[in-house]
């Protein structure tokens, strides 16, 4: 028992010569526990109040009363494992623990209420500073209130405990301010107003503090003392009480009756909805948010991320480090679902790729920089970019006509649908076509009668554009899908240009390698030449990595086409991660490069070495941009009864007869992908994105980095997954559940061990050999208690006092007090002490006196 | 005082900080903030000075005397009958011992609750006999945020009378004085009584059993007893020096005394306590039948100061009291003239002194 040995020290208090003080003085003090609470109630009204202010302020709902309760329990909680340096211990990692587990399991819950309070602040920085097209979070959690209260008590729970570090501590009122000033002073920038009651907490809990600071009365004693001393030779004697819960108390209830008077008062003076009108703008705040708004709109952190463009990068690929969805819709596509397979949306083709710009450039860029200038040339090469072979859209124009022959002649054969897309808040620089329509079926059908199979579609003439949408413009296309590839190869006779072409070599000969490379001159006579050589081109800056990749992936020589595209895609499957947060492409370092050396990206990362790995290989590949509506979607998505399945399909279809759908398709379903060339079928999409997340893409927010993350929840990727959400149920407290099981159990075994090992303690000391010792420690025990529960009684200094004054307060009091008081002076100062007998018989006296002295109330 | 000057330094700081922020923000807040800020040191500062007003602080001790090394409780009680609450009570306390003319500051801070004030209890224990006083110089509470204070001075003090041990064990030598004694206190063990009946009263705790009137208290039904006058003309004088010597011979001396007197009171021989006063310079021989006498013979002793001399009290006994008187004189024993009778402590001794 060594650890447990106390060195004893004098503690007597020399008042002057000869005249010394016992311990304990005794003052009236709280106890330790009222301390405790009053302290509790200081954290509380600083960090609820200013948390309060910040969430009245922005007008955020949230349930006050739980929130309140669960807080001041925090506050409690974190006050009293204070006043003991091994339960602190203790129960922080027993806390920190539980609070893991909390955060595992209520992950969708503080997401969301975290993602809700940046919403409204976006919301009032979007008003305030007139910026439109900010973005916003979606909201995964189904009761926003909750989730609100819910990051409000994780969050408060955190200020808990460092406020109340700081409060039992120092108490210190700047330290305070430093912590929480930032919640209530950020709204007044917007000239939001908090409620009045945070106001007075917050208030009361900063002046609270102060003057408890200035009496200096505020003390953390572990031994849970009264007071201190300090005792120096030569100088004054000074005695101070640690801390009083009562006074500290009464001082907080006169302050919030003068906060209370005082803010009624000066509400007199003009309310606070009212008061910032009468006063003008002050200049330097309005030149602060003139450089906010100059930050904003030129990009700063959360406003640069393809703020207007509504995910389509329109092949801008570097500059990035991350992507971040805001989950807001960008395009309602109305149309027959026919298919469990996705549904592309093309939108961006990058034709040319310009390493040292990081970005893919379109047919009409390339133009612009080559063709135009060409003499010549002009129109010519726009001309062969978007000609039969490499038309913008999918098929081919020549086999178009055929194919639509053969698709009227045998229905059951194909399927033929009409798509119809509103822009709502995507980049309007581009058209959404599906895959496979033709330019002849684009034009068709944007011109006013949008008529198809004589059901006119319910679209106002003058939203329907003709060429890329608007915001809040309709297109309406005809699609066929390629519900199965060899009955489309078979409803497509072989000519002569098209055998030839298939028969061409995949790997074009040196000359044409040769011009891939080149820049385009002057002089060069075969403009179709030139264009399928940019389809070929793969820039020097990358090309030992592409190579390198190549080579990686196991292509050889003698590979079809169709084993070069998979043994990419099996490439990427197994070395690559997916993530939308890969960094940024360092500066000066080529994007794929980069990329194809750290193996860590998204999918224009994805798409874009894929792109450059098949024209390595000499198959003509270009980089699509897009969006992706997954067969979940179409799930949870709206059923549209203005219409019949006849009126947007016909033919067949891999669901059967369905219905027509309204998909809101959000920024997050924004995609890249690749479309190689097929010398038969054209243009066809394949997909090289992995599938496989990297560890850290599920870190969505601080708060996740609590728990792994859970891969079905609240998250996307560029596959399309739908990562849901998720309501809180049983199984997702599984966790709570348990870890608080084990915090309880864990308390209680310390609680318990602890009474155990006093019990064994008092126990031991009144069981020994020498039985007037045990007598008197027997005694003992019964006064400590009573000292606890009676401070008159702590008062009585003898024995006979002490059995006076339990024989006073005892009503059927039947002993002789003077005798048992003289029977334990012998037994505490004889040396003789008492005979056995009498021990006997006196603890078995003092055995009923226990009895009846447990009844006692404090 | 630097403390609080800082402290306003620090107010004003905040002050400006939020007059900054109500300037660049307008905010209502803001407002609010300030205008507490304002008014609250006025209202503190007011406050404090009515519960200063309205203090008032008691002493409560025991009242009769305690003997050296005996603990005992000290009570300070503060009564604030306002409902203001002060935490920073400020009682600047004295602890003396007024015989010695020894004491000792101390500060002791204290929170003043609201209607109900404090309570202070000093459990205490005193080694040196005399007059242990407690007093309040003064009580200074500051204001709730610390700006100022405010001074009262309660001069009630409170005074415990420290007599020396009980237990001091006198195992004199005295058998020279003694035989003298003898045929008195044979006389009186054997009922012979060289006293007569002076008084008759009612029965107090450490009256002898023998002196008990028991055919008036069958009468009377309560217990009565004789007040008896000692008709030997052998008076025992215990002539004791207030030698003031910081080696803690007094102490000695005073215990020496204290211890002899027991013993013969306990015999029921009668004595008178003699000192020299230099307070009221002459000679104070204070006559001792029983325990209260004694008492009352240590305290009127304790308010009187001590001197230097190690022999003054025998010199002025002998040169007022006459040549044929008898006494034991209680000083330095290196100082003693006569039969030493016995040594006590350190330094002290007992020596047997007739002046012719």
């Amino acid at each position: 028992m060594g650890f447990f040995h106390k060195k004893k020290v004098n503690t007597d208090i020399r008042l002057s010569d000869g005249i010394v003080m016992k311990q304990p003085l005794q003052m009236e003090t709280s106890s330790w526990l009222r301390n405790c609470m009053v302290k509790s109630l200081l954290v509380f009204s600083v960090v609820f109040g200013s948390i309060g202010c910040f969430l009245s302020s922005f007008d955020l709902e949230y349930y006050v009363l739980p929130a309140a309760v669960i807080l001041f329990a925090m506050a409690l909680l974190f006050t009293t494992i204070y006043y003991r340096g091994w339960i602190m211990d203790v129960a922080y990692i027993l806390f920190f623990i539980l609070f893991v587990f909390m955060v595992r399991g209520l992950q969708i819950y503080i997401n969301s209420g975290y993602y809700l309070i940046i919403n409204r602040i976006f919301e009032t920085v979007e008003a305030y500073f007139d910026l439109p097209g900010m973005q916003y979070y979606e909201i995964s959690a189904s009761n926003e209130v909750l989730a609100v209260s819910v990051i409000t008590i994780f969050v408060g729970t955190v200020m808990m405990i460092v406020g109340n570090v700081i409060i039992s501590r120092t108490m210190n009122v700047w330290l305070l301010l430093a912590m929480t000033g930032s919640l209530w002073i950020l709204p007044m920038y917007f000239r939001l107003e908090p409620d009045a009651f945070y106001v007075i907490l917050l208030i009361t809990g900063y002046i609270a503090v102060w003057s408890i600071r200035s009496s200096g009365a505020y003390g953390m004693d572990r031994k849970h003392r009264d007071y201190k001393w300090k005792d120096k030779k030569g100088k004054k004697l000074r005695i101070w009480y640690m801390q009083d819960a009562a006074t500290m108390l009464q001082g907080m209830g006169v302050f919030v009756i003068a906060v209370i008077l005082l803010y009624g008062m000066t509400a007199m003076l003009g309310g606070k909805d009212t008061f910032n009108i009468r006063y003008k703008q002050n200049p330097y705040k309005e030149e602060s948010e003139a450089f906010i708004q100059d930050i904003s709109t030129r990009g700063f952190s959360y406003f640069d991320r393809y703020a207007s463009t509504g995910g389509i990068s329109g092949g801008q690929l570097g500059g990035v480090g991350s992507v971040r969805p805001d989950y807001q819709t960008d395009l309602i596509v109305t149309f027959t679902p026919y298919s469990y397979e996705p549904v592309y949306l093309k939108a961006f083709t990058g034709i040319d790729y310009i390493s040292r710009e990081s970005k893919w450039t379109n047919a009409i860029d390339i133009n612009e920089n080559y063709g135009s200038n060409k003499t010549g040339y002009e129109g010519d090469l726009l001309k062969y970019l978007w000609n039969i072979k490499y038309d913008g859209y999918g098929w081919r124009n020549d086999i178009y006509p055929e194919f639509r022959a053969d698709f009227e002649i045998d229905e059951a054969a194909l399927g033929r649908g009409v798509m119809r897309i509103r822009n709502v808040d995507g980049a309007v620089a581009y058209p959404y076509i599906p895959y496979y329509t033709t330019p002849g079926s684009f034009t068709k059908w944007t011109h006013a009668t949008a008529r198809w199979n004589n059901k006119t579609l319910d679209v106002d003439e003058r939203d329907i554009v003709s060429g890329y949408i608007g915001r809040n413009q309709i297109a309406v296309y005809e699609y066929f899908p390629c519900l199965d590839e060899e009955a489309v190869l078979e409803q497509i006779e072989p000519t002569n240009d098209r055998q030839a072409e298939a028969e061409r070599p995949m790997v074009w000969d040196e000359q044409r390698l040769a011009a891939a490379t080149m820049e385009l001159v002057d002089g060069m006579d075969d403009v179709a030449v030139q264009a399928e050589a940019l389809y070929l081109t793969v820039p020097e800056e990358c090309r030992d990595a592409v190579a390198a990749a190549s080579e990686a992936a196991g292509i050889t020589e003698g590979d079809s086409r169709e084993e070069i595209v998979q043994k990419v895609k099996d490439y990427f499957e197994a070395e690559f991660l997916y993530t939308t947060r890969p960094g940024k492409t360092p500066r000066g370092e080529d994007f794929i490069t980069h990329f194809l050396n750290t193996k860590k990206g998204y999918c224009a990362h994805f798409s874009t070495a894929a792109t450059m790995i098949y024209r390595y290989n000499g198959i003509p590949a270009r980089y699509i941009e897009g969006y992706v509506i997954t067969y979940e979607d179409i799930m949870n998505s709206d059923l549209n009864e203005d219409y019949s399945y006849e009126n947007f399909y016909q033919g067949d279809s891999l669901l059967g007869v369905t219905g027509v759908v309204d998909v809101e398709v959000t920024d997050a379903r924004a995609h890249a992908w690749v479309e190689v060339f097929d010398p038969v079928f054209g243009w066809k999409p394949e997909e090289v994105t992995t599938a496989a997340i990297a560890p850290d893409e599920e870190l969505e927010s601080f708060w996740d980095v609590f728990g792994e993350g859970n891969e079905d929840e609240d998250l996307l990727n560029d596959n399309g997954f739908e990562l849901g959400t998720m309501d809180l149920n049983l199984d997702d407290i599984q966790g709570i559940w348990i870890g608080l099981i084990i915090v309880l159990a864990l308390l209680l075994l310390v609680y318990g061990g602890k009474k155990g090992y006093h019990s064994w303690k008092n126990y031991r000391s009144w069981h020994t050999e020498d039985l007037n010792e045990n007598v008197l420690a027997y005694y003992h025990m019964i006064s400590e208690r009573l000292r606890k529960k009676d401070s008159h009684y702590a008062q009585c200094p003898t024995y006979r006092k002490q059995l006076r004054y339990i024989a006073n307060r005892c009503e059927d009091w039947k002993w002789n007090v003077e005798q048992l008081a003289e029977l334990l002076e012998t037994a505490c100062y004889s040396r003789k002490g008492i005979s056995d007998f009498d021990c006997k018989r006196l603890m078995l006296e003092l055995a009923d006196i226990e009895k009846k002295v447990k009844k006692w109330k404090h | 005082m630097i403390k609080r000057i800082l402290r306003i330094i620090g107010y004003f700081i905040l002050f400006a900080v939020n007059a900054g922020l109500l300037w660049f923000f307008h905010s209502f807040l803001n407002l609010t903030i300030m205008a507490v800020m304002v008014f609250l040191p006025v209202l503190s500062i007011l406050g404090t000075k009515w519960v200063s007003d309205h203090l008032e602080i008691q002493w409560e001790g025991p009242y009769e005397s305690m003997n050296k090394g005996e603990e005992f409780l000290v009570y300070c009680r503060i009564q604030n009958p306002t409902w203001l609450g002060i935490m920073n009570g400020n009682l600047k306390m004295v602890v003396s011992n007024l015989f010695y003319g020894t004491g000792r500051e101390h500060e002791l801070r204290v929170p003043i609750r609201a209607k109900k004030g404090q309570t202070i209890t000093y459990p205490v224990v005193v080694s040196q006999c005399g007059m242990v006083e407690f007093r309040i110089q003064s009580v200074v509470l500051e204001d709730f945020l610390g700006f100022s204070a405010f001074r009262r001075e309660f001069p009630t003090p409170y005074v415990a009378v420290i007599l020396p041990n009980k237990e001091a064990e006198v195992e004199a030598d005295m058998d020279g004085y003694t035989l003298g004694m003898e045929e008195v206190e044979e006389s009186t063990k054997k009922g012979s009584d060289f006293s007569e009946v002076q008084d008759v009263r009612e029965y107090q705790p450490g009256d002898k059993m023998q002196n008990i009137h028991w055919k008036l208290s069958v009468k009377k039904d309560i217990l009565m007893v004789k007040e008896r006058v000692s008709m030997s003309s052998r008076q025992l004088f215990l002539v004791l020096e207030l030698h003031d010597n910081e080696d803690g011979l007094l102490e000695e001396i005073l215990d020496c005394t204290y211890g002899i007197a027991l013993l013969m009171l306990k015999n029921q021989l009668p004595l008178s306590l003699v000192w020299w006063s230099v307070a009221q310079q002459e000679l104070v021989i204070w006559k001792v039948d029983y325990g209260e006498q004694l008492e009352e013979g240590f305290r009127m002793m304790y308010y009187d100061k001590l001197y230097d001399e190690q022999k003054l009290g025998k010199e002025m006994f002998q040169m007022l009291r006459g040549s044929d008187t008898q006494f034991l004189w209680v000083g330095n024993r290196n100082f003693g003239v006569g039969d030493s009778l016995m040594e006590y402590g350190t330094g002290a001794g007992v020596f047997y002194g007739v002046l012719s």
